[in-house]
């Protein structure tokens, strides 16, 4: 009852004009980013945060929100159209969604996943709504040793997860810290890392890091290679090809529902996010399937379970960020970096703080979902047609962005050199394959390690020991730890698997990738 | 890529996180850490930080010199577009871009927001991807235009 009271009073918030706009216009350039190869939501939301500047914080977030589940659906059509996935979370897409554009069914392949997309993105905000609040109930309990011990299960599972080499990914987590430490150090005062820089005083600005590594990142990695366009033939069949036939809707009901609850509850763990939950929901629906030999070959059910699974998992992903308090993807951490710049902090007293705040963002999730749908299916053609844009404008317009919204954060010119040096350092870190996302993390959740840990180290008259004397916290410390061992463990089992059957045997199961 | 050459990327990562990690330990001294007794000082996270910069340096380095067999990499943000592009390596390309981009950022303040963007867009266009056209000339104004219309008008950014 108390969910459905404060969910009304969302939708009062989120129907009115303006966030409606911010819902729309969210929802329209994610798609548009979804679509374009080499900038995926995380750069999209970067780059965007300064258009944000001057509105409320309820305005922004919806908007923010909106660029990032709209990107999700972007990432399918290009995937399905043209065999080019938008963003790594529809690679799993091109499997069989490009295999039904190849036999004429792209549209039918479009119409499914703009469902699944729906669906998952409707009932995984009905999930968030359910969870979230009893989640911050719980939360409401830790102290600043569980606090710390939270942050650190985030920043490992990220990194055992997120990507294919734990310990990159871990250097990634503490190079971020290291940034975290700039500026006046808040228990002391004492200066650190400034270098006489009075403009690093207030410590690194996150937005600036987050489009310098990821936007212009990216740029420099692309300018590096020759990027000439492709000529590709679009060919979806027009609208009246979009509708699935009620055989392709009873074939993929259960795949989208399956998808949902992977994509979830995938979104909700740190680090696994919409590109791994994708690719469970594939090696799911391809193991329950009574013919999984047609997977790979234009199965309806290879697009709907990941397409629902990628869309659910954005929802998941804002249980952690908003109930913990700890971004578990760089996405969040961006959208949590923008909740900071707007006076609000994520955590469980958000939920009691900023409860109009709260459930306004989830009505507007809703609402987002129906514009989603409503956009996405009439407007295929023009979204396809975005592809083609010229790649030196594309560029210059990243570039343009990028500047403007560095400048724009303080109005100073120290911030656009500040951008330029990141973009190098997220060149440096693509060319040495260590991702930039825990980084991202590491320098938003570092002055809260810090804090939890000064303060539980301070209430425990400096001993160590506090971490592992609590119940709680240890045992989240030792969830963190199986989360690390557990790559090894698995490229043990992986190993000791293929010496016994054949490297064939673990590629079998995505299927070949043909075409 | 090679795996020798992985492997020597790698072993060139790991000493050079070393030499990172030497320079912020240093730093760390640079400042005085305040606080009394055995409670945690303003140096306390920056040695921790120091500390598991250098042994994970260490592990990189390790897993290159004894690992056999390297996994295949997983799929990451950024590997996703391969599809759309034709490789062809420049280091001279990406050169310019950054001279491009630093004249940019030395300039602006001197001859103003929109005369250096509109150059940076051309020099871009002219230099980096050699496809000057009026299409995208015209591109190049519109987009300076409305960008310093959002933001210095809309937002009210004082922009140079």
């Amino acid at each position: 009852m108390e969910a459905f009271t404060g969910l009304m009073g969302g939708f009062a918030v989120a129907l009115q004009p303006a966030n409606l706009l911010a819902a729309f216009i969210g929802c329209l350039i994610g798609t548009i980013i979804g679509v374009l190869p080499g900038i995926g939501p995380v750069s999209a939301v970067a780059l965007l945060l300064p258009l944000t500047f001057g509105q409320p914080a309820v305005t922004s977030i919806i908007m923010l929100a909106g660029i990032y589940y709209g990107a999700m659906y972007g990432g399918a059509l290009t995937s399905i159209l043209i065999n080019a996935p938008g963003e790594s979370a529809s690679v799993v897409t091109t499997l069989d969604g490009y295999q039904m554009a190849k036999q004429g069914r792209g549209g039918v392949a479009l119409g499914i996943s703009a469902i699944a997309s729906f669906v998952a993105g409707t009932i995984g905000v009905l999930l968030l709504m359910l969870l979230a609040p009893a989640m911050a109930d719980v939360a409401l309990s830790f102290g600043p040793a569980e606090n710390f011990a939270l942050m650190i299960l985030g920043l490992t599972t990220v990194a055992a997860l997120g990507s294919g080499n734990t310990v990159k990914a871990l250097i990634s987590a503490v190079l971020g810290l290291m940034l975290a430490t700039v500026g006046i150090d808040a228990v002391s005062g004492r200066t650190r890392f400034t270098f006489g820089f009075v403009e690093l005083l207030g410590g690194i600005d996150f937005v600036v890091v987050a489009i310098g590594i990821f936007a212009l990142g990216d740029i420099l990695a692309n300018v590096e290679r020759s990027r000439e366009q492709v000529n590709v033939r679009i060919d979806y069949g027009g609208f009246r090809n979009l509708w699935p036939s009620w055989q392709d809707i009873r074939q993929t009901f259960f795949p989208m529902l399956r998808g949902t609850f992977i994509g979830f509850f995938a979104g909700v763990l740190p680090g696994a996010g919409a590109t791994i939950s994708s690719f469970l929901s594939y090696i799911v629906e391809k193991r329950v399937s009574k013919t999984p030999e047609r997977f790979g070959k234009g199965a309806p059910e290879g697009v709907a379970g990941p397409e629902a699974a990628n869309n659910a998992a954005t929802a998941g992903a804002m249980a952690p960020m908003l109930v913990l308090g700890i971004p578990g993807s760089a996405t969040t951490a961006v959208i949590y970096g923008a909740l900071l710049m707007f006076g609000l902090r994520p955590g469980p007293t958000l939920f009691i703080q900023n409860a109009d705040f709260v459930w306004g963002l989830f009505a507007s999730m809703y609402v987002g979902n129906v514009m989603l749908l409503i956009l996405n299916l009439p407007l295929v053609g023009v979204f396809a047609q975005v592809v083609r844009l010229p790649y030196p404008i594309l560029t210059f317009v990243i570039v343009l962005f990028s500047v403007l919204g560095a400048f724009g954060l303080n109005n100073s010119l120290f911030e656009v050199y500040l951008l330029f040096i990141f973009g190098i350092v997220g060149y440096v870190l693509s060319k040495a394959s260590i991702p930039a996302a825990p980084l991202a993390l590491g320098l938003v959740l570092g002055p809260l390690m810090e804090r939890a840990f000064r303060q539980s180290l301070i209430a425990s008259r400096g001993s160590y020991l506090v971490f592992v004397q609590r119940p709680i916290s240890l045992g989240i410390l030792v969830l963190a730890l199986c989360f690390m061992a557990l790559p090894t463990l698995l490229g043990l089992y992986t190993k000791r698997r293929e010496q016994r059957q054949g490297p064939a045997g673990t590629a079998e199961m995505l299927g070949e990738r043909k075409g | 890529m090679e795996p020798n050459a992985n492997k020597k990327r790698d072993v060139w990562t790991a000493v050079v996180l070393l030499a990172l990690a030497g320079f912020y330990l240093f730093s760390t001294f640079q400042f005085s850490p305040g606080g009394s007794g055995n409670l945690p000082t303003a140096r306390t996270i920056p040695f921790l930080l120091t500390g598991a910069l250098v042994l994970l340096s260490i592990a990189l380095f390790w897993q290159n010199r004894f690992q056999q067999i390297k996994r295949p990499a997983a799929l990451s943000e950024g590997d996703d577009d391969e599809a759309l592009l034709i490789e062809d390596p420049s280091r001279l390309r990406l050169g310019l871009f950054l001279a491009i981009l630093v004249i940019y950022a030395l300039t602006m303040p001197y001859i103003g927001f929109l005369i250096a963007t509109i150059a940076l867009g051309v020099l871009l266009l002219a230099v980096v991807f050699r496809s000057v056209s009026l299409v995208n000339f015209i591109a190049v104004l519109a987009l300076t235009g409305f960008s310093y219309w959002l933001f210095a008008r809309v937002l009210s950014i004082p922009l140079p």
